[in-house]
């Protein structure tokens, strides 16, 4: 099974609450609920067996012990060879490069270090369905990438089907296949991640000052969409195949001489496609 | 009945991690030892028979009650407060085991390390 993306545009939009609905700690207020196969508030052993949770916000690690003290229990609560349960923990630690700190108590380690043992406790369980809630909040560049390289491998190597909630766009464009948007309680997007990013490929973004865009005829410039206008610079969208016309005619009509061309990110895509409309049609 | 086991020890090792702790835990029991000594040594230097007990005796009933009292007065509501206003009680709902008896092998490992780092020395002592 492919994995799947999940993720919210704004802080209390419900992103916990929905995993925690997922995972079967809360009872959906209306409506049904199917996680593979299982009604996830009914908390069947099996179900619990085949799901594991890590949040960015929230150590499962003991922080009195050392991560090995935490990875025997999980072998034991998990029913897990003992010899498997060994290889997978020298091959996961010597993957996220934190094999030396697998003795070390839990409470001296970095938010990075912890972290990444959460993810190596979460995938000695071998669950079927990974369910992340904000894993990289608060973490330096490379332990974020280090973590995404861990979920790709896992979502490759194990099938594990991976449902993250993140408002960090890169965790998404970098691990996920799907994307889903919720504004405003509905899902405004729920699409393949590099079919989002295609959609929005045969554009081009010209970021010029605000001040320009009152010497801009918009009537004579075929191609050219206004996006919107954040404090002194203005957004627009132009085809890729008509950039070089259109910042021709500008520079040659209106004189313009400051202006950048870039290519938008998936989390601009969204904040600009998605939670914008939301805030316009109010 | 592995999992379980685990739990136990899990706990137990999380309790015995710094000295100072086994260090309380064996004063903690030694205060009270002392001032039940005490209290029963006063009261004994006028008879040598109370309700049908010797001194010795008395001392002995009061190792036996304590140490049932170690898993009657075992603060579990307390600890499952602290579990939910904290939000580690949704995880270990996540986790494949009862509750109650999650909680109820949890609290053998904290009392096993009281029991062993607290009543034990003393009576080996005594």
């Amino acid at each position: 099974m492919s994995h799947c993306l999940y993720t919210h545009d704004r802080n209390g939009a419900g992103k916990s609450t929905t995993i925690k609905i997922l995972t079967g700690t809360l009872h959906p207020s209306n409506g049904n609920i199917n996680v593979d196969g299982f009604i996830p508030y009914e908390r069947k052993l099996l179900f619990r067996k085949e799901i594991a949770l890590v949040m960015g916000n929230k150590q499962q690690l003991i922080p009195d012990l050392t991560p090995m003290d935490y990875f025997n229990l999980i072998g034991s609560l998990y029913d897990l060879d003992e010899k498997m349960l060994m290889n997978d923990i020298n091959s996961l630690t010597s993957y996220l490069n934190v094999k030396d700190k697998l003795y070390r108590q839990v409470r001296s380690m970095s938010l990075g270090e912890k972290m990444k043992m959460e993810f190596i406790s979460a995938a000695l369980m071998h669950p079927k369905i990974l369910f992340l809630d904000e894993p990289t909040i608060g973490l330096d560049v490379q332990s974020k990438k280090d973590i995404r390289q861990f979920l790709l491998k896992l979502n490759r190597e194990e099938g594990t089907t991976i449902i993250l909630t993140s408002h960090d766009m890169e965790d998404i464009a970098e691990t996920c296949e799907k994307i889903i948007v919720i504004s405003e309680g509905a899902i405004v997007l729920d699409e393949a991640v590099t079919k989002t990013i295609s959609n929005y490929s045969n554009y081009k973004y010209l970021r010029i000052p605000s001040s320009y865009l009152n010497r801009i005829d918009f009537r004579h410039l075929e191609g050219i969409e206004f996006i919107k206008n954040d404090c002194s610079k203005a957004l627009l969208k132009v085809g890729s195949s008509q950039i070089a016309d259109v910042i021709k005619g500008l520079v040659e009509t209106n004189s313009f001489d400051d202006f950048e061309i870039i290519n938008l990110s998936l989390e601009e895509i969204i904040l600009q496609n998605y939670s914008l409309k939301g805030e316009v049609d109010e | 009945m592995n999992k379980y086991i685990s739990i136990v020890e899990a706990n137990f090792k999380s309790i015995i991690k710094y000295k100072t702790s086994i260090f309380l835990l064996i004063m903690q029991a030694f205060t009270q030892f002392v001032v039940m000594a005490s209290l029963w040594g006063v009261i004994y230097k006028n008879t040598n028979v109370v309700q049908g007990y010797n001194y010795y005796e008395m001392i002995q009933y009061y190792f036996g009650v304590t140490i049932l009292s170690y898993f009657c007065f075992y603060a579990i509501d307390w600890e499952l407060n602290e579990d939910v206003h904290s939000g580690n009680f949704g995880i270990i709902l996540l986790k494949p085991y009862s509750i109650i008896t999650y909680y109820f092998f949890k609290m053998i490992g904290d009392r096993v390390a009281n029991i062993l780092f607290g009543l034990i020395p003393i009576s080996i002592s005594g």
